[in-house]
């Protein structure tokens, strides 16, 4: 049983200028000790995603539905009290886009590190921020800074601890949003060899979120990619980046250097459809050099070779 | 003003602050109301301070309206201080008839340029049958004589107001006019007459005696007794007209003011803030509930409401803080502060906190609200002075709690009994001093922290 079962997730805004499907119809599972790393461009609703699972809602959300199963149980029949109790954190926790904004500037590190045990296992200040020095020297930083404010710490000191406070309850499944966006390379390495070492260490799931597909080979056992609001293409990390099989993620690849091979670096033509009302069909057709009279019509999810799966005509019955 | 981005430490604050001199100032000056308000609940009967100053009993042997001392060096002139004439042991003892006669000297100098304000004789009698009868003979540096009459005292104790038995002055005045020899066209004072030299009308210094003879009927029966030359000056702050010394009453309002300024700066500011907090952070029918009464306790006129409550039902103190409190939670403020909060609430490490749980209180209480603190700390401190004015405002219409010191309370007394027409000047000033003062130190301690807090200021 996958200890991550998402299937037809949706989720909506409503806008003055109306609904934005950010999250349509997304399916995929993850089993333990997996790392899916979803990838996309900016604005195709990876971010929406994640909040979608773990119920982050804003305030302006139209329609949210779909099935979430964790450990084989529906979480999304939860109440929200339920949800706020036994599930954030405790199952599903997050590491959060710019850790620069995700701390509580009036609290210490370590207090900030033990606020998820405070809440959610009704420890006692003393013994949560014990916990939490033991965390935070995992994470590789030094016990001096538990008495430190965030704003006292450097940007990656600060994602590290962002970091800890998203393992400290011992969590099933950590969703990762950019954790690395606002860091330099170097840093960006560090965290990496940290999320890397961690997830040896605790046998730790992750959801890890990105835009630069790079970092996300790094640390993949499958690989999804996502546009405008929909997952096209799901496979485990060597045959997607061996054999990409949607004409978006082709593209996508095409546009990143290597070092192995001498090729020519491609660009998309276009811009990323607009979320409020996508083109009909195959969102990707307008931008597609293989489209197809077919491609007007929405494709299904083709399964290939087993487990390579890809929302395109090209693929029509080679099931 | 807004809330981004203050990383500011108390420590950093009390810094920057102590680089202000005017804050220095104003910190210097709330440290001595502070002192004075300590030594005034440990040093003095504080919690009796209601209950003594309405005893008119307690101050009789203070000067009626007396000027504080330090007057003397405007005026140029040597105002005359309390002089005691005290008993000692008694001169002669004699018999006369079947009494027995005690009598006493006693003197006192008197080097003042100016008589005093009233000559009291107090007596303290325990005797078995016959009232003890007493006579005063006053001796004046130029040897002139005056009896200042008999008295039969009556057991416990007895005062004799020399400056306002009216018989007695006409008698003396009668004798002076024959001694004179000529008729003295105006009618003079007991004082002129114990006090002044006859014919040039000055003041006579040097040495004064009272001898004072005591008719008793038996060898037990004992008279004590004392006199009082009444000064015109008393003290730091003068005295009032129920011979009050004020500088206890502005030493027991200081505590008063204070607290009553602190208390009701605080909690409102505090239950205000939480108050938009929730409207901030929950939205919806709740903030609008919130935000309409807010808008109704604006137009609602404050101060008539206070008035008419206070004048219904006669509150004491801290009932009526109280009632200011709760005419004050929904106000303006509330109408900031809840801007304030939904800027924060947007915030990720608002969001961060729900998603690893944190309960709505706990994200109100420890994510929210210690952000709000530090910019609501210079308007929490500089309307302190305002609710103490509010409170002499108060105490001014006559509707302050009658059972408590306060230095509105001095000042509307001071003003009943026309202090100014009748040119009791430290009467009003004093007091009024004490409010401008704690004003002062508070706004000086504000404004700087505002600066401190609000750095846009600063730039100007």
């Amino acid at each position: 049983m996958a200890l991550l079962e998402v299937n037809d997730l949706v989720m909506y805004y409503r806008t003055r200028k109306g609904t934005v499907k950010a999250v349509d119809h997304v399916s995929f599972e993850i089993e333990k000790g997996e790392t899916l790393a979803i990838v996309g461009e900016s604005g195709c609703g990876k971010s929406s995603l994640s909040r979608a699972i773990i119920r982050l809602l804003p305030r302006n959300v139209e329609v949210y539905e779909g099935k979430v199963f964790l450990n084989g149980t529906n979480i999304m029949e939860l109440s929200e009290e339920q949800f706020r109790k036994e599930i954030r954190w405790r199952k599903i926790s997050m590491v959060f886009q710019g850790a620069l904004n995700a701390l509580n500037p009036v609290l210490k590190v370590g207090e900030q590190v033990a606020e998820p045990l405070i809440i959610h296992m009704g420890m006692d200040k003393k013994e949560a921020i014990r916990e939490a020095r033991e965390m935070i020297k995992q994470v590789g930083i030094a016990e001096a800074f538990v008495d430190r404010y965030p704003f006292e710490l450097s940007g990656g000191m600060r994602q590290r601890i962002v970091i800890a406070m998203a393992l400290i309850t011992d969590p099933d499944l950590v969703i990762l949003d950019e954790p690395t966006s606002a860091l330099d390379v170097i840093t960006q390495a560090n965290v990496m060899n940290l999320l890397k070492r961690l997830k040896k260490e605790r046998d730790l799931t992750y959801i890890f979120i990105t835009h630069d597909i790079a970092l996300a080979s790094e640390l993949a056992d499958k690989m999804a990619t996502m546009y405008a609001g929909q997952v096209i293409e799901l496979a485990d990390s060597e045959s997607y980046f061996g054999k990409p099989l949607h004409p978006y993620t082709q593209k996508l690849l095409g546009s990143v250097p290597t070092l192995r091979e001498d090729k020519e670096i491609t660009s998309i033509p276009g811009t990323p459809p607009n979320l409020l009302n996508p083109p009909v069909g195959c969102r990707f057709r307008p931008r597609c050099d293989q489209a197809m009279e077919i491609c007007e019509e929405e494709p299904p999810m083709f399964s290939l070779d087993g487990e390579h799966r890809v929302k395109c005509w090209l693929y029509r019955g080679e099931e | 003003m807004s809330v981004v981005s203050e990383e500011l430490s108390l420590k950093g604050v009390v810094k920057e602050l102590l680089s202000y001199k005017s804050a220095i100032l104003g910190l210097i000056i709330l440290a001595g109301l502070i002192v004075l308000s300590i030594y005034a609940i440990l040093f003095t009967p504080f919690a009796e301070s209601g209950a003594l100053w309405n005893d008119q009993q307690v101050w009789l042997k203070y000067p009626r309206t007396a000027a504080p001392e330090w007057t003397n060096i405007f005026s140029g002139k040597k105002l005359p201080k309390n002089v005691y004439v005290n008993m000692s042991k008694p001169v002669n003892i004699s018999k006369e008839g079947t009494r027995i006669k005690r009598t006493y000297i006693s003197e006192f100098s008197f080097n003042y340029d100016d008589t005093p304000s009233e000559v009291i004789f107090f007596f303290n009698a325990s005797y078995e049958k016959l009232r003890p009868k007493i006579s005063i003979l006053w001796i004046r540096p130029d040897g002139e004589n005056l009896s200042l009459g008999e008295y039969k005292i009556r057991k416990g104790g007895t005062s004799i107001y020399l400056s306002n038995n009216l018989r007695l002055i006409s008698d003396l005045q009668e004798t002076i006019e024959e001694r004179l020899g000529k008729k003295v066209n105006k009618s003079l004072t007991l004082e002129d007459i114990l006090f002044r030299d006859f014919r040039t009308g000055d003041v006579m210094k040097g040495t004064y005696t009272v001898r004072l003879d005591v008719l008793v009927k038996n060898e037990t029966d004992r008279v004590e007794w004392q006199g009082i030359v009444y000064g015109k000056v008393y003290g730091l702050a003068g005295t009032d007209d129920k011979r009050r010394p004020l500088h206890l009453g502005l030493l027991w309002g200081a505590p008063i003011a204070l607290a009553f300024g602190l208390v009701a700066s605080l909690s409102i500011t505090f239950i205000q803030l939480i108050i938009s907090a929730i409207s901030g952070y929950y939205g919806g029918k709740v903030d609008s509930v919130i935000q309409r009464l807010t808008e109704i306790y604006m137009i609602l006129p404050f101060l008539p409401m206070l008035v008419l409550v206070q004048l219904l039902y006669g509150m004491n103190l801290w009932r009526l803080l109280l009632l200011l409190i709760v005419l004050s939670i929904f106000g303006t403020s509330v109408k900031t502060y809840r801007v304030w909060v939904m800027q924060l609430k947007s915030y990720p490490y608002v969001e961060a906190a729900k998603a690893y749980g944190a309960s709505n209180m706990r994200i109100i209480f420890l994510y929210i609200l210690p952000r709000l603190i530090p910019p609501t700390i210079p308007s929490l401190v500089l309307a302190v002075p305002g609710y103490v004015f509010l409170e002499a405002a108060l105490a001014f219409l006559g509707l302050s709690d009658v059972n408590i010191v306060t230095w509105g309370r001095i000042v509307e007394e001071a003003f009943s009994e026309g202090a100014l027409y009748k040119g009791y000047y430290h009467w009003v000033l004093m007091p009024s001093l004490m409010l401008v003062i704690t004003a002062i130190s508070f706004a000086l301690i504000g404004i700087a922290l505002d600066r401190i807090v609000n750095p846009k200021l600063k730039e100007m």
